[in-house]
């Protein structure tokens, strides 16, 4: 087979190019990271700090609306009740979370150890396996 | 320009076209819009023991139900997630729920309760998350 030269310097440009990426692959980490977001809430809404946050706000007695940054398709959502400081011991909650419609939204709901509705802070984790819009 | 050059420009500019290909490529592989957080945690028994974790120094017990968990950092920005459950691969979980709070005694540590399902203080194994931005 008899290539001209030219096209031989092709190939050694993507062989080269080809090996760069091989290399590249090679030095990606072999652990899996996700996207984190979290929210902390106080009981009347408002947010004391957070990462990849919008906003949030008490939409009534034991319900809360989190907007984050970015979609929370496809992520996993966690949340426990608790206080947002370092002091006291927070009483028995029962946290539930479910996405909405608005598809950076995450509705909370947080009740007392009988199940009735009661307002309480809150912290709140996305982990979503990319950044999205 | 000389057939020479002519000949040349072909191949020239196949090389240049895949190796802009691959390097926006590549670069778009590299800068993903993650938020990312640093993340502690601890699976904790019962009695207060740790079963495994990440950047934890100590578990205090104070009481039925009572735990703080301190980590190698001050933990005070951050959002907790506690859920209750074992690492063991075998025996049930007690149900309950479970509560966090930033620990009064110390910057590093996280203050869990854990209740029975009727709101009674009680021992159960946790898993806490801790996410710092």
């Amino acid at each position: 087979m008899h290539l001209e030269k030219k096209w031989l310097f092709v190939l050694a440009v993507l062989a080269a190019l080809g090996a760069s990426a091989a290399d590249a692959a090679a030095q990606e980490p072999t652990f899996i990271t996700s996207n984190t977001l979290f929210a902390v809430v106080e009981s009347n809404g408002a947010l004391v700090r957070g990462n990849g946050i919008n906003f949030s706000v008490r939409n009534g007695l034991g319900s809360y609306t989190v907007q984050f940054l970015q979609t929370t398709a496809g992520c996993a959502i966690q949340a426990s009740g608790g206080f947002t400081g370092s002091t006291g011991a927070p009483p028995p909650t029962e946290v539930t979370v479910r996405r909405t419609t608005n598809k950076r939204n995450v509705l909370v709901n947080t009740q007392n150890a009988g199940g009735v509705l009661v307002d309480s802070a809150f912290h709140l984790v996305l982990n979503c396996a990319k950044g999205a819009a | 320009m000389t057939q020479h050059v002519k000949a040349w420009l072909a191949p020239l500019a196949l090389a240049l076209l895949v190796g802009v290909t691959l390097t926006a490529a590549a670069a778009e592989a590299q800068s993903p819009t993650l938020i990312t957080s640093t993340t502690l945690y601890a699976s904790v028994k019962a009695n207060g023991t740790l079963a495994s974790g990440n950047g934890v120094v100590s578990i205090l017990t104070a009481g039925t139900g009572n735990y703080v968990v301190v980590f190698n950092r001050n933990v005070r920005d951050c959002a907790y997630e506690g859920t209750i459950g074992s690492s063991a691969t075998s025996g049930a979980v007690n149900t309950g729920e479970i509560t966090v709070v930033g620990a009064a005694i110390d910057v590093n540590g996280v203050f869990v309760t854990t209740d029975d399902s009727n709101g009674v203080s009680a021992g159960r194994p946790f898993m806490l998350s801790v996410y710092c931005s």
